[in-house]
Parts: structure tokens; sequence; C-alpha cells
């Protein structure tokens, strides 16, 4: 019994010095880590944004952060950017569409200009099949982007669509050869997602939140839908009083 | 409970996704016990009981110790010890209590703690995050995935035995025989369950 | 066995994939193309050296009875290591590589080199056992994905050999292209083996 006991006190004695050494070593890399996502989702963003604003004044510029009613209860974010802190328009709305892929979720990155024109698309996230739905990443030997992608520029976001779909329409996008399923899905989300980001414009209610692209703001939902109706309200009453 | 999604991790994990035949999990053994039928089958159950009670105590581990803590990045280490004492004790139990259920299965046991399904379903049920509303998978969904993955192993590796106890008496070239033409078969085989691949179920 | 031997035998005569068997789960499954290999094999080999050097340190104070779980754990501490690392500093590797780099910790390889060599020799010898390993594996991987990405994609490192139209049997990179192609190698390696048994043999 007591040799049991030794036993299992090395073994946790070894599995102690092993948690210890990990966790110094994780304290360098969990920085490290983190930066990475930040910096990804930013470089998104200034990425598709890249040809609206020039280059040298896209790290000046102002991205209000709204929320996207996709499904009763469920909500996402897009950004209304603005060229800066003065400007009283907005010039470009960006936004990520979902869609379900051949086999699985397929996360495009969208910016449109105001009058829901592309400007740039990039696909960043799927699980389609390599050579024909992972295509839509692939940048062709001493080109600087994926082909796929510039098939979008200039396209009406509302209305895209895949060339087989409606050959007839003025914003076709031809289908990645044998990945129809892929195409479809993403341009359907684009579009669905552009109808969402319109009845928010529409509907204009006063931003919840602003901040600049590295403030990592965190959402209150509760908080943010109070403070819209209350604006309601009192915009409202505003009106009201003004008879 | 999500029927919809349950259903999605039975057809995904046994026939679009099959632990061996599309991920890539469980080769060792799949090409080690094929040899024949009552091995293989043998080989499963053990494999399928294995992956289903490694994804219920991996589930617990991860979610009620390492992120309490913020010690998500151990979880190489606390899984694959969870896993090597889970099948001691299983083992242990079995060769008491069970002594029939052990002489069927208990061989296969020691080669299962370095199965790469076992710790591979471990890992899949954290990491997945489901498309459509962007949650992990839940303690059944885990744990669900962990038995459907274990019983699409089973059915590749009875596929396989099948067809290697008919190879036997087959007339193969001298350097085709043993591992290589059981791995063009298993070539073979992947190929007609790549003709799931595109399957929805909504 | 002095050094030059110990070194090479993990190349060819000891290949831990094609002539023992062993780290068959990470050929199939990463070998889609040659910088994920060499990646991996890279990888694969840091967790080889440092777990094979740690053991061979330790086999003096380890007791018989619990030093498989004890090497266990040294092992998945070395994998913890390189996941971070990658997920730090090499975040694209990281993931189309995914959850394989957390299953070397399951990787045959290691665990059998660590009970099969580090546990009973120096640890000189044991480092270079390891790397020699790890070499071979990382040689095996390159010679699975060269073929696969070649006939599959059409590319060299990514760079396209046949013009950028070419569509070739995408079944290569698809996984029962991964089984294909390992056993279209063992029965090569067969075959060879088989011819030169044959030559000595039937030498009159």
């Amino acid at each position: 019994m007591g040799n049991i006991f030794k036993l299992a006190a090395i073994l946790f004695l070894v599995g102690g010095i092993a948690a210890g050494s990990l966790a110094f070593f994780n304290s360098f890399t969990k920085p490290a880590i983190e930066k990475l996502k930040l910096e990804s989702e930013t470089k998104a963003r200034e990425y598709v944004l890249n040809g609206l604003v020039p280059e040298d004044k896209i790290k000046g510029v102002i991205y209000e952060k709204d929320s996207l009613e996709i499904q009763k209860g469920s909500y996402e974010f897009f950004y209304k950017v603005k060229e800066n802190e003065s400007a009283s328009n907005h010039i470009a709305y960006i936004f990520l569409a979902k869609g379900s892929g051949f086999s699985g979720v397929v996360e495009t990155m969208v910016c449109t200009d105001a009058q829901f024109k592309i400007n740039r698309i990039k696909v960043l996230k799927h699980t389609e099949t390599p050579g024909l739905g992972a295509e839509a990443q692939t940048i062709k030997y001493g080109d600087k982007e994926p082909f796929f992608e510039t098939w979008f520029k200039e396209k009406n976001s509302l209305k895209v669509v895949v060339e087989k779909d409606d050959s007839s329409s003025p914003d076709k996008v031809q289908s990645l050869t044998g990945a129809t399923i892929t195409t479809r899905a993403i341009c359907k989300s684009i579009s669905a997602y552009t109808e969402l980001v319109k009845k928010n414009i529409e509907n204009s209610v006063p931003v919840v939140y602003i901040g600049d692209a590295d403030t990592v703001v965190s959402y209150d939902h509760e908080k943010a839908m109070a403070q819209q109706d209350s604006i309601r309200k009192a915009n409202a009453q505003v009106t009201e009083g003004g008879k | 409970m999500n029927i919809t999604h349950l259903v999605m991790i039975a057809i995904g994990s046994i026939f679009l996704n099959n632990f061996v035949l599309s991920r890539f999990l469980g080769i060792c053994p799949f090409v080690g016990v094929s040899k024949k039928l009552d091995s293989a089958v043998g080989m499963g159950m053990a494999v399928i009981f294995v992956m289903t009670l490694a994804s219920f105590v991996t589930y617990l581990v991860y979610y009620y110790v390492l992120v309490p803590y913020s010690l998500e990045y151990l979880n190489t280490i606390a899984f694959i010890l969870t896993i090597a004492a889970l099948v001691q004790f299983i083992e242990m139990f079995m060769k008491k209590n069970m002594p029939a259920l052990y002489s069927a299965l208990g061989i296969f046991l020691p080669l299962i703690t370095t199965n790469c399904a076992v710790l591979g379903v471990a890992i899949l049920n954290i990491d997945s995050v489901w498309a459509d509303d962007g949650t992990h998978y839940t303690f059944i969904e885990s744990i669900w995935n962990g038995f459907t993955g274990g019983v699409g192993f089973t059915i590749a590796l009875v596929i396989m035995a099948g067809i290697r106890e008919k190879l036997e008496f087959a007339d193969l070239p001298e350097s085709m025989k043993g591992l290589p033409i059981a791995f063009v078969t298993s070539a073979l085989i992947a190929m007609a369950f790549l003709g799931f691949s595109g399957m929805k179920i909504m | 066995m002095n050094f030059i031997q110990n070194f090479t035998k993990g190349f060819f005569k000891e290949n831990p994939v094609f002539v023992i068997g062993l780290g068959l789960c990470a050929t199939l499954a990463v070998t889609t193309s040659l910088i994920n290999a060499i990646g991996m094999g890279a990888a694969t080999t840091f967790v080889l050296i440092g777990s094979s050097v740690l053991v061979s340190i330790v086999k003096k104070v380890t007791p018989n009875d619990i030093r498989i779980p004890i090497f266990v754990v040294m092992i998945a501490t070395f994998t913890t290591i390189v996941d971070l690392s990658m997920k730090a500093w090499f975040p694209a590797l990281s993931s189309s590589l995914g959850i394989f780099i957390p299953l070397i910790v399951v990787n045959c390889i290691i665990l059998g080199r660590a009970e099969a060599y580090a546990f009973k020799n120096s640890v000189w010898d044991s480092a270079v056992d390891a790397l020699g390993m790890g070499v071979g594996f990382t040689i095996a991987l390159s010679l699975m994905s060269g073929f696969r990405e070649i006939i599959g994609s059409g590319t060299f490192f990514g760079f396209p050999l046949f013009g950028s139209g070419y569509k070739g049997p995408l079944m290569m990179i698809l996984p029962p292209g991964g089984f294909l192609m390992l056993g279209l190698i063992l029965a090569f390696i067969n075959w060879n083996r088989l011819r030169k048994s044959n030559k000595s043999g039937g030498a009159k």
C-alpha cells in the first residue's frame, strides 16, 4: 500500500513540475496569441476597406460598431466606417457574412460603400474541399490577391448572384469550377447580410457605441437595447412636442 | 436538447467525417487488427466503449477543472492522463467483475490508450463550434460524438476486416502482400465514403 | 554503434514510418503539401529530442512501475510547448496542421523511442537517435507529400510546376489519395527489398 502512495506521489510531483513549466511558458505565448487575434481582425477590416480610403488615411478611420439581428434574439456586429472623427457621413459598411457552404460554414468579410457597391471581399474561414471550394482563397502565382475576390468588385451587394442562377443580372458572378454550391453560399450570404445592414441603416437609430479599430469593447445587449429604446422615446417626444 | 444537432453529429461522425477514413484518426489499430473479422469486432466494441467514456470524462475535466482556473493550455496533459487512468481502471474493473467481457475486449484496451482516435475525439469535442449558433458542443453532444465516432470507426474496421479476409486468398504480386494492399483497399473504401460528402440534413 | 550509424539508421534502414510502421496517422493526414509535412516533421522532431533527452536524464531515478505515465507527462509537456509556440509564432502552419499538433503526444514513435532506446542509453546517444528518427520521419512525410502535392495540385512548395491551369487528380490531396500513396510507397519498398534479396540469393 505504501508503495502505491509513493508512486502516486512521484507521479503527482512530475505532473506538478510539468504544469508549472507550462504555466511559465504560457505566460510568454499568451500575449502573442491574443495580439495575433486582434491583429487579424483589424487587418481583415483594413484589407477590405483598401481602395475606398487612401492608404495614408486608413489608420485614422473611425469604426462604429452596431448590431445586426440575424434571428430573433441572435445578434452579430457590423461596422459603419467614417473617414475621420469629424466626418458626418459613413463612407463604407463592413460586415462578416456567414453562410453554409458544401462542408461547413464559409465566413466572408465584405466592405461596401454607402450605396452597397462592393469594394472588396475576403473569404476568411471555410472548410471547403481543397482544389474546389477552397480555391476561393487561392492566389494564383504572380497575382496579388485571390482571383475569386476580384470577381466581386463593383457588384451590388444586395443583388449579387451566381451566373448559373441568373445569367441576365448585371451583378452576376461566375462560379468556381466544380464549386457552385460554395459560390452560391457566399453570394447568398452577402446579399442576406446586406439586407440586414440596409434594415439597420433605414431604421436609423443612434449608434450604440463608438470606438476605433483597436478598442475591444464589450457589448451588453440589454443595456444597448435599453439605450436605443430611450433614445427612440426621446425622439418621439421631441416630434410630438413640436406639434 | 437539440435533436438536429445530434442527428448531424451522428451522420457527420459515421459517414461524412468518418474518424478513420476521413480524419485519419486510429490508423494503427485499423491496419493492425483488421486481419480477422472477430478481432475487428472486438476492437471496435472496445473503441466505442472507451471513446464514449473518454468524451464523458474529458468534458467534465475541461469545463469544471481547466476552464474555471484558466488552465486551458494544460488540456493535452490533462486529457492524456485522464484517458490513460480511465483505461487502466476499466481494465482492472473488467478483469474482476466482467470476466466474459474482459476475455472478449480486454486485450485491446492497453492499445487504445495511445489511439489517436480517443485523444482526437476529446480535443474535437472541445474545439468544435456549431455553424448555426456559434456554441460549443454540450455535454450530451460530446458524449454522443464519442459514441458515434466509435461506431464509424467500427464500421470502417469491419468493412476492412471482411475484405482482408477475402484478400488472403487472392493472387497478389509479392510486393503488394500485407500492408500495401491493405492501404490500397482503404483508399477505395475512403473513396466510397467520399460519396457521402455534401449530405445536408436541413 | 558509432555516431554516424546511430544518427542515420532512422533515415532508411529503420525508418519509423515505412519500416517500423509508427506514426501513420500523421503521415496520412498532414501530407497534402510539402510545407505542412516539413512543419510537422520539425515539430515532432523537437518533441522527440526533448522527451528522449529528458527520459534519458532521469532514467536512473524513475520508478519502473510508473515509467510509462511519467514518459507520457513529459511528452505531453513538450507537445504543449510546441502547440503554444506554433499558435503564437507560426499561426498559418498551426491552423493547417490543426489537431495533429496536440496529437503528437500519441504519436507512437515518441513513446516507442523513449521506451525502447532512451530509457536504456546515455543522454548523448538518445539525443542522436531521436534526431535521426525525427529526420527519418520528416523524410517519410516529405516523400509522401511531395508526390501528393505534385500530382494532386501541380505545385511544389506552392510554386506551380505545370502552369496555373493544371487540374490534376484532386483525389491525391483528399483522404483516399493519402492511403493510396502510402500503399504504393510501401509496395515499392517491398519490391526493392525482394529484388535485392533475390539478386543476392540467386547469385551463383
